[in-house]
């Protein structure tokens, strides 16, 4: 070999006087080639929906279907209105049909609460 | 039900799409972080298996570019902790993260030695720094590229860039390497 030769150019080679040089060679010289493939996967899947989304569906029509059949077992017609004077009350009528007065709110009432609430007369 | 041929074809069509767009992204951001070319081609893997599992459970993900790069970072993290880091031989052309090209064996071990000077002064820069002059040398990408990837301003991609190639001139020239 001569030494006073030349050195072949070198695309790879790296310029000691330069420093973006070194690091393109550097980093190029780290990137993998060729670029591997794209990993292979399959499709192990079933089900054309969601599992959540099926579970979410699920849940409201339990929820909505509750609400209709504990409604429909423990609710009470709509109430009365009476039509004495100087007090309106509502009265609820039971699931067997009977009458139960519910109790008025009078300002009286409101006043002795507000009373004892402060421990004045 | 299983999904038709025509629905696994398409997905198969995405995610092929999308790794060809972003796989580069992903493994540059990993490697920034590990300086080891193995490492990240097996976090990159890995980041678009779990891109794939995603797919196939139906997920729809906004933007896949921003979940890729999170994952990614995310496993670069969890790599330090977990079991299958590799602390064996590596094969000769891979010594170091840097694969040899030349035939003669003087300039691809002094190709090495300056290589690994160098790896081991960016070792000592931020994570951050490592960044942008992974995706500027690496993948050729400009400040503007390099700034919408990061999510910082093209300024702080300049900033960076040039912090980190003041330090390791500085640092090269003080070891006596030859930048």
């Amino acid at each position: 070999m001569n030494l006073l030769e030349t050195p072949p150019a070198d695309v790879n080679a790296v310029c000691p006087d330069d420093l973006d040089g070194l690091l393109r060679a550097y980093f190029r010289a780290a990137l993998p080639a060729p670029w591997p493939d794209v990993p292979a996967v399959s499709t192990t899947q079933r089900h054309s929906l969601p599992r959540s989304r099926l579970a979410l569906a699920a849940s409201v029509l339990v929820l909505v279907g509750g609400h209709f059949l504990l409604a429909d077992r423990f609710s009470d017609a709509p109430p009365v209105l009476d039509s004495s004077p100087g007090r309106v009350h509502a009265t609820r009528v039971n699931a067997e049909g009977q009458a139960k007065k519910a109790r008025p709110t009078t300002t009286r009432d409101a006043a002795t609460r507000t009373t004892v609430g402060t421990g004045r007369r | 039900m299983k999904p038709g041929p025509r629905q696994t074809a398409r997905l198969h069509a995405d995610f092929d799409a999308l790794y060809r767009r972003h796989s580069r992204e992903v493994w540059a951001l990993v490697y920034a972080r590990w300086l080891n070319a193995d490492t990240a081609m097996d976090i990159t893997q890995e980041t678009f298996l779990r891109l794939w599992k995603q797919v196939e459970e139906g997920e729809d993900i906004l933007n896949p570019r921003a979940w890729l790069l999170r994952v990614a970072r995310n496993l670069a993290e969890d790599h330090a902790k977990s079991a299958f880091r590799r602390n064996g031989t590596q094969p000769p052309q891979t010594l170091n993260g840097v694969r040899g090209h030349e035939p003669s064996p003087l300039d691809t071990l002094e190709r090495k030695e300056t290589f690994a000077r160098l790896r081991h002064e960016l070792r000592q820069l931020a994570d951050a720094d490592r960044e942008v002059l992974t995706l500027r040398y690496a993948l050729d990408y400009n400040a503007g590229q390099i700034a919408d990837l990061l999510g910082v301003s093209v300024t702080a991609v300049h900033m960076r860039l040039s912090r980190a190639r003041q330090r390791l001139a500085e640092r090269l020239t003080a070891r006596g390497a030859e930048p």
